[in-house]
């Protein structure tokens, strides 16, 4: 009886041993053997498992699936311990690298200077994607200026498409620095409480220091004298205020479908702004954010195809943003539409067109027929497997 | 034994007949009954075709071909009667209804009126609808015995009008953005579907809201609802080309139907209804055609 307890506690306690020894063997033997540089994983901010040596709880010393031996692939791997952030990174509107699981996109997973193991300087994370924000205005907005964009962004999701700090009002971001009373001031003859304020301004800069977007409406520029061309008394501005300057839009609303859709009491300023904008047409913000307001279903049932058409963010190149007989608001018909860009393709293709009818709906055969040209996860944006599959929905043997 | 063969047979059978479109769609507890389509020699295919009317009393539906400025009657049974455009007078129509006299109203889009066809007298006259100094953009039209009802795409607000063809009362929600996208009216009840908060609104004759039915977020793009006789929301998805059933606490029971081109399968459907025999119609713009569902 003695003996057997001997041998099984002299078994433990080898055991433990050996455990001991592979937990101190696994860190710092890749660092003993002089393949791995140690002063690489030695910065400010080091990750937890690389500061235990825990160099296995990610990388599998001798074989793996995954790149860099990795035993898992993307997010995955960082979520086996992170996994509050695996279940909070999936509401409202996902950054577009948290989305595909590219944590390492932003973050380094052994060690940097910077809080939150950020790869380098923040703004500059975000300018390698985001390369078409100008870096400098003639007056910057201070933090833009700092480089500090996390003051108004969050990284991984937000409420809003801007990713901003905020609830669901974009303004509550804007109201976090500039006070009340100073907002009133700045705006003593608004004929209602100021809101809304990336409907005029540019939250990164301007040309002066009110940080204005670019281009003012007529009436606007006019200054004071200019606001009651709309503006009568307090009361809210009518659809048909802004159809007595431009009346050629009201023909454009006369049609099977259009986005006449609003309630409040003013259809254009859904999209337009009545006072200043960076484009020509006074739209509120970039035309895809706007549009993905009221569709986000449909970006958001394109955005991870495999194929998807190049110019999909420029809504306005296909469809007509007043209205248009066609479906989905098109420009055109099936074919004209297409192979306006398309030529070759229109050229020399199936038979489409009027005398060519679709055997599964009886309708004229379009390109819309075998295309989605938001995007599939078929080439050329086919609707199926163009090897075979597509075909035999038509032509059956 | 022989029992014990015959399920397994059925199986295969299916299997075998499915996939070469021999099969009526099954789609939930409903079965695919026909289609409404024109296919004469001397008449061209409906094209974009968005809305449906039934008329008990002559047996006959109604569709409003949009692309083909006209309007087409098919009998109980699907079979083509006969077309109508006005010796070409009808521009973009959208909707239309038949009231008790048989005098036909219609949506022109392209005119933004509504359009009265007395057939008999062959009259046709247009109306362009204001109230209270504002201009009405008439959508979609429903008619309960003598009762006229429209959706103004503009406000978003259900307007019940008079003989006249004048504002009577409104039914509108206050805390919805974009207001209504398509309404029906079941024994005086008026429904509207919401799009943006995916909301169903239920009004009584006096134009007081009765129930605010939010629905789950499993549905894209609703873009038309019905109530069936059971009392079950119907919402057709134009996007996902889905039929999605909803209790009255907005619970979903199921969906059916699917995207696509062949039978059973939806492109860009524009309208759901229950037809006078309570057949269940789906309106597909993108399709051109119609497709009846029977239990």
């Amino acid at each position: 009886m003695m003996k057997k307890k001997l041998t099984l506690s002299l078994i433990l306690t080898l055991f433990l041993c050996l455990g001991a020894y592979e937990t101190a063997f696994s860190g710092t033997s890749c660092f003993k053997s002089k393949c791995h540089d140690k002063s690489a994983f030695n910065n400010r901010v080091v990750h937890k498992p690389v500061a235990k040596r825990e160099c296995n709880g990610c990388h599998s010393p001798h074989v793996a699936r995954f790149k860099g031996l990795l035993q898992q692939s993307g997010a995955e791997l960082c979520f086996s311990c992170h996994t509050e952030e695996k279940e909070s990174f999936t509401s409202d509107v996902v950054h577009d690298p948290v989305r595909q699981g590219k944590c390492t996109a932003c973050h380094d997973p052994h060690s940097t200077q910077k809080a939150g193991l950020i790869k380098g300087k923040l703004n500059e994370i975000c300018f390698t994607c985001h390369n078409n924000i100008p870096r400098q205005f003639t007056v910057t907005h201070s933090p833009f200026k700092k480089g500090q964009c996390s003051t108004c962004h969050t990284p991984h999701n937000a409420k809003t498409y801007q990713l901003l700090r905020t609830s669901g009002n974009t303004d509550e971001v804007c109201f976090s620095c500039h006070k009340h009373q100073a907002i009133k001031n700045g705006h003593r003859n608004f004929p209602t409480e100021p809101k809304n304020c990336l409907s005029c301004h540019n939250p990164h800069g301007g040309n002066d220091k009110s940080l204005i977007r670019k281009v003012l409406h007529r009436p606007f520029k006019k200054g004071k004298g200019g606001c009651g061309e709309c503006h009568i008394d307090d009361k809210p501005v009518a659809t048909d205020t802004c159809l007595r300057c431009h009346p050629e839009i009201e023909k454009e609303f006369f049609k099977t479908h259009s986005h006449l859709t609003n309630r409040t009491g003013n259809n254009c300023t859904q999209c337009h702004s009545p006072h200043a904008s960076d484009s020509t047409i006074l739209i509120k913000g970039r035309q895809d954010q706007l549009c993905k307001d009221c569709h986000n279903d449909t970006f958001e049932r394109h955005k991870d195809k495999l194929y998807v058409h190049p110019d999909v963010l420029m809504c306005n190149s296909c469809h007509d943003s007043h209205g248009s007989n066609e479906l989905a608001m098109l420009k055109g018909g099936g074919i004209d539409l297409c192979s306006g860009c398309h030529k070759e393709e229109g050229a020399n293709t199936h038979p489409v067109g009027e005398n060519v009818i679709d055997p599964r709906s009886g309708q004229i055969l379009t390109c819309v027929g075998c295309h989605d040209p938001k995007g599939t996860n078929f080439k050329n944006q086919l609707k199926a497997s163009g090897d075979e599959d597509l075909c035999k929905q038509c032509h059956k043997y | 034994m022989k029992k014990s063969l015959i399920f397994p047979s059925i199986l295969v059978m299916l299997s075998v007949m499915a996939p070469i479109g021999h099969m009526p769609a099954f789609a939930g507890p409903w079965q695919w009954q026909m289609y409404l389509k024109v296919e004469t020699a001397e008449s061209a295919p409906m094209n974009r075709p968005t809305a449906l009317f039934t008329d008990k009393s002559s047996g006959r539906y109604y569709v409003v071909d949009s692309g083909n400025n006209r309007l087409v009657s098919f009998d109980k049974d699907g079979a083509f009667i006969n077309e109508f455009n006005a010796k070409g007078e009808l521009k973009v129509p959208f909707d239309m209804v038949r009231d008790a006299n048989g005098q036909i109203l219609i949506v022109e889009k392209e005119k933004n009126t509504i359009s009265t066809i007395d057939v008999r007298n062959k009259q046709f006259e247009r109306h362009t609808i204001r109230h209270n100094g504002t201009k009405i953009f008439p959508d979609r039209l429903e008619i309960e015995g003598n009762t006229l009802y429209l959706l103004d795409k503009s406000s978003g607000d259900v307007l019940e009008m008079d003989a006249d063809l004048n504002v009577k009362q409104r039914f509108g929600c206050t805390n919805c953005e974009y207001g209504f996208t398509d309404f029906k009216v079941r024994k005086g009840v008026v429904w509207a579907l919401e799009r943006k908060r995916k909301t169903v609104y239920q009004f009584d004759k006096n134009g007081d809201l009765v129930t605010e039915i939010r629905l789950n977020e499993a549905i894209d793009f609703p873009c038309s609802l019905a109530v069936g006789p059971a009392g079950l929301i119907y919402v057709l998805d134009r996007h996902q080309g889905v039929v999605s059933v909803f209790d009255r606490r907005g619970t979903k029971k199921y969906n059916f139907l699917t995207s696509g081109h062949a039978r059973g399968q939806l492109y860009y459907p524009a309208e759901i209804r229950f037809d006078s025999w309570e057949r269940l119609c789906v309106v597909e713009e993108g399709n051109g055609r119609i497709q009846i569902f029977t239990r």
